[in-house]
């Protein structure tokens, strides 16, 4: 289902009928690992085509294809051949959909999930999370950590180490307290809304 | 009397995010009314060495987008009632700004203020001429170091260019026991070459990097001499005269040092 072809301008990888995005992101590492000696050192120009992924997808399989690639100088084509319509249904597919992340969310990265958001790793300071349900960081979650962006404020925020500059949760903020250091080892927690404002619970 | 004022240096990691948020607050201590722009775009510092980091909501994307007022954007700091904050966005890139946006912006907040400051990026790209192009005076930092100088010298004939003639140079990091033994590169040269004059000199100093890693402003720390070069600069921005700090000169007991050694000779 995903094919390679070179020509003068770079690669062109072209994802059809992929049964899921986590298949893809198997294969994509499959094809693309044999090759990764091969790549080494060079600079490769990537034009990531699908007739079955929406745009944010398409950029996780992007940051999959440099984790791959890694030693060698990944740029990416955007391709301009998307057709509006097909668009529209990803993106109301999506409303339900949750995100599963791989690895550490770094500063000035987002990750956003129409659904719940699940952070396989951690979260540094500098980064922000922005899921329409809830957010769930399996290592330490800093940075700006939004659940409920839709309006949902039965969002929670939950990590094994707790450790934000803010947390929003619809249309509450509230930030961390100057001079507080952060927890010591890991303790899971999570915060949600309780009489109006953000409460930080330790389970 | 407003003015803006962009603080750059070519050059990377020479102190200019330090300054700002230094010279900021040590026109803040005197009273004035004083508004720092971050303008590093996807590198965002400002509010980290300010301890203001928790703090932000809204940014000058945000602000340019009009997404967002500039009042709730505004972040006020924790110290000074009079020192304003408008933070980068770190999730975006420099080219999320034009530089007609970043005049505009800086025409829009300067009857509010005495003093808007701009945090330059390094480099001589896309962010460094927008924070140029709010700009009606310079403050160019540099080190002893020739790379350094020589990234100055390019960065003043680009502001020259941009039509930022008015200029003031700061040097940074000068060790005074390097000066003492003649192993710093003369700042008469530094002067010379850029052909500009010194607002001022920061010597350099541990506490100044211990103070950014608490997010606290140096100037309120009154012993250090990297403190008391802060506020005299802020002092020459508001047209004082001030003398320079004399580093390198010897203390007391240095010279008392010196006397016994020469007394031991003959």
């Amino acid at each position: 289902m995903i094919t390679l072809k070179g020509s003068k301008d770079g690669i062109t990888i072209y994802i059809e009928e992929a049964a899921s995005l986590e298949a893809a992101r198997e294969e994509l590492a499959q094809k693309l690992g044999e090759a990764k000696a091969f790549f080494r050192d060079a600079k490769v120009v990537i034009r990531l085509e699908s007739d079955c992924f929406s745009a944010f997808q398409l950029y996780l399989l992007q940051m999959e294809i440099t984790n791959i690639l890694e030693g060698a100088s990944v740029s990416f084509i955007q391709s301009e051949a998307e057709s509006l319509p097909k668009e529209t249904v990803q993106e109301k597919e999506m409303a339900t959909e949750d995100v599963w992340y791989r690895g550490t969310v770094r500063s000035g990265q987002v990750v956003t999930a129409q659904g719940n958001l699940v952070i396989l790793g951690d979260a540094n300071p500098g980064c922000e999370l922005r899921a329409g349900g809830s957010i769930v960081v399996t290592g330490t979650a800093r940075g700006v950590l939004c659940a409920g962006i839709h309006g949902d404020r039965s969002a929670v925020v939950s990590a094994a180490r707790l450790a934000p500059s803010q947390i929003r949760i619809a249309d509450v903020i509230s930030r961390r307290p100057d001079g507080e250091g952060e927890p010591e080892g890991f303790r899971p927690e999570f915060a949600e809304i309780r009489e109006g404002s953000i409460c930080i619970i330790t389970k | 009397m407003s003015e803006v004022i962009v603080v750059t240096s070519g050059k990377g990691g020479v102190g200019k995010t330090t300054t700002t948020a230094n010279i900021g607050a040590a026109l803040a201590c005197q009273k004035k009314r004083v508004l720092l722009i971050d303008t590093d775009i996807g590198l965002r510092n400002l509010d980290l060495i300010m301890g203001l980091e928790n703090r932000v909501v809204f940014n000058l994307v945000d602000v340019i987008e009009e997404s967002c007022g500039l009042k709730s954007a505004l972040v006020r700091d924790k110290r000074f009632d009079t020192l304003y904050l408008l933070p980068a966005a770190q999730t975006k890139d420099k080219d999320a700004v034009t530089q007609t946006q970043m005049k505009q912006l800086c025409d829009s907040v300067r009857e509010s203020y005495d003093y808007v400051i701009l945090d330059c990026p390094a480099g001589i790209e896309q962010g460094f001429k927008n924070a140029a192009a709010g700009a009606d005076k310079a403050i160019v930092v540099t080190t002893p170091e020739v790379s350094a100088v020589r990234d100055a010298d390019k960065i003043i004939g680009m502001l020259n260019a941009y039509g930022v003639t008015r200029q003031r140079l700061l040097v940074n990091r000068v060790r005074p026991d390097m000066v003492r033994r003649g192993d710093m590169i003369n700042l008469q040269d530094v002067t010379d070459i850029l052909g500009i004059d010194l607002i001022g000199v920061v010597p350099d100093d541990e506490s100044v990097i211990v103070c950014a890693n608490r997010g606290e402003p140096i100037v309120l720390r009154t012993k250090s001499l990297a403190s008391l070069a802060y506020q005299n600069i802020a002092r020459r921005i508001m047209g004082e005269e001030v003398p320079f700090l004399e580093l390198g000169r010897e203390g007391f007991f240095g010279k008392l040092k010196h006397l016994f050694v020469r007394e031991g000779v003959s």
